[in-house]
């Protein structure tokens, strides 16, 4: 872990200096007690608060559309596949930005941490795959996040710079989470969800975290006409979800940053899951695994077996 | 002030009693969560060993969809009626934090004044603040830093997690009413000790973690200040950290439309949203995301004081534990203040 | 305990096409002794709502002086605004008001009165205008100075003309550089620059200022050469609103709520709020 971040930090040095980025972005704390956050690196001076550490979670990739010029981004297995899509997506230009791709061993959600790790997280070692955390002894797949025990990409697809080692791809298989949900019948269904959604308090972190949400006039706004009201009925709030999931159907690259941000915790990865399934399925595609892709609901195909595209 | 006590297993016996006379919110768990709940109709269980709960219970009396009232088409024009509140029975709040019941204070001031807002003030009328010590406080509270305390509040009732016992200090007439009921036993010195070193402990927990001295003066010199660009950078404008605010009290006001008629509803809002200030032309005097950052924090620490006498921020953490982008409160006001020094 | 939120009842009786997005209506309460009871002061806004489509705020823009009605003028400019559009005489809409401070009418007597006013501008000084002009005997010379972009940007034409002859007021209209026709009478120029070529005397004097900001930067820097103090020009500003009584928290400046400590302000008070509307 440490040769990681020393490693960043001379790369960062290096790109600041020679001008090959003018802002970096990356992970930083303030001090070692610290967890991470997603910082902007413009001066050399300051790339000593640059970290990497297993409470690396944020997809950095959401700032790239706020910043200008030539951007240095690290990122993640699983972050640089939303970089890619933004790619695609024409938000960015892959020249304009130097990726530093971490091969990425997991990181630790810290929900899973007795009291949120607080007071202990920063005492944590980890080897292999056992963590001390606060003098206790854990596995590594009872604290990391759910994304990270079925993540298929945790080298990076796409980058400039690849640090660490080679990690290997860990199994598929997200704990029968989706099939579950699909064994159940509709009302079945509907009860599970709106048991979750009467807890949302549409704090739109979901949407504003995602790095596909970028629409800078989004529908969920809207007034004329109001689609979905100011109101948390359940059936505004379900439309709520409805439309973003649908937006990001086919782009999105379950990085988990929704699932994340919710501070009602919902797991809005079943329904990532279930997109990603059906995506899969019907259209055989990957969101965010080639840049010569084009995404899937943006293709339009001549020999198309469905007839009304024709 | 009457002190008495309360064994633990008849807290639910308890509740159970005072939910005859009063409509009673009470931490419960939910998924892994806790969260203040009306006991009415659940069959949950409350939970005591809680740090606090996720939500403030400002929802109470401020709830986050409020019907302000329901309107029908008739033949001649539009016919408006206040929305029916029911409200039977007082609302009662058990084992809310001392930090929440601060937050309470500054509600109470917002909406009354010159204009009475009556939905909020209706819930409120005769309720019952149940506070609840925190005898370990978090990480990331800092009630002290504001002027509160984790043993102390502005409540009916405070109680002190002695285990076993529960040591119940009445401190208004209504509240040594409850004190009355049966479950309740006198304290002895022995209880009274302990819940002084509860008390103590909890206390000698807190650390300052930033200097409170002269904060509104240091603040209101701060606004031109070239910093809140960069220290608001990663904020990418969502709400949590304002409707996770026990002190946060904004709300929008728009129709829902309904078959035949609709209702008018106020809806919690931020400032932290762009679309707060917007004006239809397109103009909007908060435009800059740094703008908004400074908003709440100048509101909190600010105009809140320079307008109502009380701080907007109680302490209670919240914001800076559920930021998905890590924005820490106490860091950017420790900035402020540092830029401050330097300065002189 | 009364619901400060339920808006009174309010009829269209009357709806004037004052520009091609600007409209006038007339509206008088469902209760009649309300129409008889209800005051309120020139500057003084209201909430006003069509069921259905929500709130939005609007400066009252008829004199005090004239009772049994209000009148707003509305531009049409988004969701609220479009539903006001639609309506036809008969229909229902909601008031909440009226809210806010006032013009400081009392002070400005005995005084020689300068209105300044672009646009829709005119709407919240047409209130003080006929309130004024009611009054006359009250105050010294009044002038009225009112631009728009061009001809058919003007509002109250009738009522312009009247200004226009009344021979106990100045009244000057002007069109941006432009917007003139070949019939025009009035001058030719933007607001700032013909308020420079008339070069009112700062003795004795009070403006009243209201319009697109732009017109109103540049008309305070050209008064200001002139040798108005901050304290003697007055202007209404304008935030997004909701509630309107200072509980929904948007409509601040600094610690100012516009809806409460405002809308309307002197310039002295101005100067010291932080540059954020
Ligand atoms: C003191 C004052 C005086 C004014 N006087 C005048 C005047 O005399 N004449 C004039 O023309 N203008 C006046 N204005 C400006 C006027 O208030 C605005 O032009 C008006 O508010 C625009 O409203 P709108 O609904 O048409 O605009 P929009 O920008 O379309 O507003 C959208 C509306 O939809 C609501 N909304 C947002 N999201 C949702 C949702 N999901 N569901 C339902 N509803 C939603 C918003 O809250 C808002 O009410 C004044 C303003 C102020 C502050
Ligand atoms: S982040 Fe969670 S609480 Fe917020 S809007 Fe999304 S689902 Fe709802
Ligand atoms: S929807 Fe959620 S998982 Fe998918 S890209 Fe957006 S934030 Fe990531
Ligand atoms: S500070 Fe955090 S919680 Fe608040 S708006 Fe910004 S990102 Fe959201
Ligand atoms: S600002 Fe943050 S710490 Fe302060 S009261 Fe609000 S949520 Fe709690
Ligand atoms: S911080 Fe923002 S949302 Fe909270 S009360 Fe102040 S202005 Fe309102
Ligand atoms: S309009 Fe709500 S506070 Fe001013």
């Amino acid at each position: 872990m440490i040769n990681i971040q020393d490693e960043l930090r001379a790369k960062a040095k290096e790109l600041l200096k020679k001008k090959k980025v003018n802002v970096l972005i990356g992970y930083g704390s303030l001090n070692e007690n610290d967890l991470p956050k997603p910082i902007f690196i413009r001066e050399e001076k300051d790339v000593d608060m640059l970290v990497w550490n297993p409470f690396c979670i944020n997809n950095l990739g959401k700032y790239l559309l706020k910043e200008r010029g030539k951007i240095g981004i690290v990122a993640k297995g699983c972050d640089v596949r939303s970089i890619i899509g933004l790619i695609q997506e024409h938000k960015i230009k892959r020249e304009n930005i130097v990726i530093l791709g971490i091969r990425c061993p997991g990181i630790i959600d810290i929900r899973k941490l007795p009291d949120k790790g607080n007071a202990t997280r920063l005492h944590m070692e980890r080897k292999n795959n056992v963590v001390m955390v606060g003098g206790k002894k854990m596995q590594f797949e009872e604290v990391c996040y759910d994304k990270c025990l079925t993540c298929k990409y945790p080298s990076p697809i796409e980058a400039d710079f690849r640090f660490g080692e080679e990690v290997k791809a860990r199994k598929e298989n997200e704990g029968d989470s989706v099939s579950k949900l699909e064994s159940m019948n509709i009302e079945e269904r509907l009860k599970y969800w709106d048991a979750r959604f009467e807890k949302c308090i549409r704090c739109t972190a979901c949407r504003e975290i995602c790095p596909f949400c970028y629409c800078e006039r989004c529908i969920l706004d809207e007034t004329i006409p109001a689609w979905v009201s100011r109101s948390t009925d359940l059936s505004d709030t379900r439309l709520f979800h409805m439309i973003r999931f649908l937006h990001v159907a086919g782009r999105c690259v379950d990085c988990g940053e929704c699932e994340r941000a919710c501070p009602m915790e919902l797991p809005l990865r079943k329904i990532v899951k279930m997109i990603e399934k059906d995506i899969k399925e019907m259209f055989d595609f990957e969101p965010g695994t080639s840049l010569e892709d084009i995404p899937v609901l943006a293709q339009y195909n001549i020999e198309d077996r469905e007839d009304f595209i024709r | 002030m009457t002190e008495k006590v309360i064994s633990r297993e008849k807290i639910q016996d308890l509740l159970k009693k005072l939910g005859e006379s009063y409509n009673v919110f009470a931490p419960v768990q939910d998924e892994g969560k806790v969260l203040f709940m009306s006991l009415e109709n659940s069959s949950r269980d409350v939970v005591l060993e809680f740090k606090n709960a996720l939500k403030p219970p400002k929802e109470v009396f401020f709830p986050q969809t409020d019907i302000l009232f329901t309107f029908m088409k008739t033949t001649d024009g539009v016919r408006s009626e206040d929305a029916q509140r029911k409200k039977s029975k007082p609302n009662l709040i058990f084992a809310i934090r001392p930090c929440d019941v601060q937050a309470l204070q500054l509600f109470d001031k917002v909406f009354s004044g010159d204009y009475q807002d009556s939905l909020y003030l209706e819930r409120r009328e005769d309720s019952i603040i149940i506070s609840m010590v925190c005898s370990e406080p978090q990480e990331t509270c800092f009630c002290t830093s504001v002027g509160g305390s984790p043993v102390t509040a502005e409540a009916d009732i405070i109680l002190t997690d002695l285990g076993d016992q529960i040591f119940a200090s009445g401190l208004t007439e209504s509240g040594e009413k409850i004190l009355e009921d049966r479950n309740f036993k006198t304290a002895t010195r022995e209880f009274m000790d302990k819940k002084k070193e509860a008390h103590s402990r909890a206390e000698g927990s807190m650390k300052e973690v930033f200097n409170m001295n002269k904060i509104s003066e240091i603040i209101g010199k701060s606004f031109e200040k070239p910093f809140w660009n960069d220290i608001s950078r990663r904020c990418i404008n969502c709400y949590t950290c304002t409707f996770l605010c026990p002190t946060c009290h904004c709300f929008d006001i728009t129709d829902v439309k309904r078959k035949g008629g609709g209702e008018r509803i106020k809806t919690w809002d931020s400032c932290m949203s762009p679309l707060f200030t917007l004006h239809a032309s397109g103009h909007n005097p908060r435009g800059e995301e740094y703008s908004r950052w400074r908003q709440r924090l100048f509101h909190k620490f600010k105009y809140l004081p320079d307008n109502l006498g009380l701080l907007g921020c109680v302490g209670c953490g919240r914001c800076l534990d559920t930021c998905p982008t890590g924005m820490d409160i106490r860091e950017i006001l420790n900035i402020v203040i540092s830029e401050d020094k330097t300065k002189e | 305990m009364n619901n400060i939120y339920t808006p009174d009842i309010m009829k269209v009786e009357e709806i004037k096409q004052e520009t091609s997005d600007i409209k006038t209506f007339k509206l008088i309460f469902d209760d009649k002794s309300k129409n008889k009871e209800f005051t309120f002061k020139a500057g003084q806004f209201c909430q006003l709502g069509v069921f259905g489509e929500g709130e939005a705020t609007f400066c009252i823009a008829s004199s005090p002086t004239r009772k049994g009605y209000i009148e707003c003028s509305i531009k049409e400019v988004g969701k609220v605004t479009r539903a006001f559009h639609e309506l036809q005489v008969g229909d229902t809409v909601g008031f909440r008001g009226p809210y806010g401070n006032w013009f400081p009418i009392d002070t400005m007597k005995k005084k020689n009165i300068i209105f300044v006013g672009g646009g829709i501008g005119l709407a919240p000084l047409r209130s003080l205008i006929w309130n004024c002009l009611d009054l006359r005997k009250d105050f010294k010379d009044i002038l009225i100075l009112y631009g728009a972009r061009s001809i058919s940007d003007l509002v109250y034409k009738d009522e312009l003309k009247e200004w226009e002859e009344r021979k106990d007021i100045q009244f000057v209209k002007t069109v941006d550089p432009g917007g003139e026709d070949k019939d025009w009478d009035g001058e030719i120029g933007f607001v700032p620059t013909i308020l420079r070529e008339i070069k009112p005397s700062p003795k004795n004097a009070i403006v009243v200022t209201c319009g697109p900001p732009i017109m109103i930067k540049f008309s305070v820097q050209a008064l200001d050469a002139m040798g108005f103090t901050p304290e003697r020009i007055v202007t209404t500003l304008e935030m997004r609103m909701k509630c309107g009584i200072g509980k929904c928290g948007r409509c601040n400046i600094g610690n100012l709520y516009v809806c409460k400590d405002g809308p309307v302000f002197s310039y002295d008070q101005l100067f010291t709020l932080p540059d954020e509307y």
